[in-house]
């Protein structure tokens, strides 16, 4: 062909890379579509499940603090149908900057205390409980 | 190694940690972790171009432990380390691949592996996949500034080329 091997990967890359793009750009609005408002929310500290919270039957905001190793803090509050991190020890602040979520879309993570939290629609059976029975 | 390349070396260094540092000091564009501009992967590539992967590598290292040790807890050295170490490993493949033209196809290619390798980390740190979530917005983000840091290295290198006699 006319083209040179080094054109030819070269296109090949840059395929890959909008490829890539594109993927993700589909996955996005896939997701976005599909995110149905939280009725729990899955506290993780270090990946272990520290709370449950049911969003849906809240009829007092409240606030509850999470205290990690070293002194580490996150403040969450709940209001009905969404929570979120209102303060926190974490030295850059991303955590309260992603604001209150509702629904499953987007978990709101604080990586230098290890806390995720996550909401779901309904109560999952998969590894976050314990199992019910073995069959043989 | 001459004592000029050590010298040229450790300007590398230098460059690259107080881009680094300035860097980490901007406010969060997003709020979302693992986003940023990553300027400090210009210096990597001009030296990955000019010098070959294991002197890149050498910078990488020295800057990445430098950098955690100045402006940093001691958490955030072991997402540079992960995230640096895969996005070098990818641009010396994609470097050998395209005869060290192109750059700024390999800083691309370098910036989706960093927020690959960012995201794997913390997913191992955090002991939960539930962060694999944020890969789609990362690597929207890594793809437009690896493209930004590669025509940024792509203008810079050839100042840096043994024509000019600048090195």
């Amino acid at each position: 062909m006319n083209i040179e091997p080094i054109k030819r990967r070269v296109i090949f890359c840059i395929a890959i890379i909008v490829l890539i793009f594109m993927a993700s750009l589909v996955s996005l609005i896939v997701f976005y579509q599909s995110a149905s408002p939280g009725t729990y929310a899955y506290l993780y500290q270090d990946g272990v499940l520290i709370e449950t919270i049911t969003l849906s039957d809240i009829t007092q905001n409240y606030s509850l603090k999470i205290e990690g190793t070293n002194g580490a803090y996150n403040t969450i509050e709940v209001h009905d149908g969404e929570i979120g991190i209102v303060s926190s020890s974490c030295p850059d602040g991303l955590c309260m900057n992603m604001g209150f979520i509702h629904d499953d879309l987007l978990p709101i993570t604080c990586l230098p205390n290890k806390l995720v939290i996550k909401v779901v629609s309904e109560e999952s059976d998969t590894a976050n409980q314990a199992l019910d029975g073995i069959t043989y | 190694m001459s004592i000029k390349k050590m010298v040229t070396l450790a300007l590398f260094t230098t460059i690259a940690l107080t881009i680094f540092v300035i860097e980490s000091a901007l406010p969060p564009i997003a709020p979302i972790p693992g986003i940023k501009l990553g300027l400090a992967n210009i210096v990597t590539l001009v030296v990955l171009v000019h010098y070959g992967s294991k002197d890149a590598f050498f910078v990488l290292m020295l800057r990445i432990i430098l950098a955690s040790i100045f402006a940093g807890q001691i958490i955030s050295f072991a997402y540079s380390l992960c995230g640096g170490c895969l996005c070098l490993l990818s641009m010396c493949i994609c470097n050998k691949l395209l005869h060290n033209k192109y750059i700024y196809v390999t800083s691309i290619i370098g910036a989706i592996f960093h927020n690959i390798g960012q995201i794997i980390i913390a997913c191992v740190l955090l002991q939960s996949l539930s962060i694999m979530v944020y890969l789609p917005i990362l690597l929207i983000s890594s793809i437009i500034t690896g493209l930004f840091t590669g025509l940024c290295s792509h203008f810079l290198s050839p100042f840096f080329s043994s024509k000019k006699g600048l090195l």
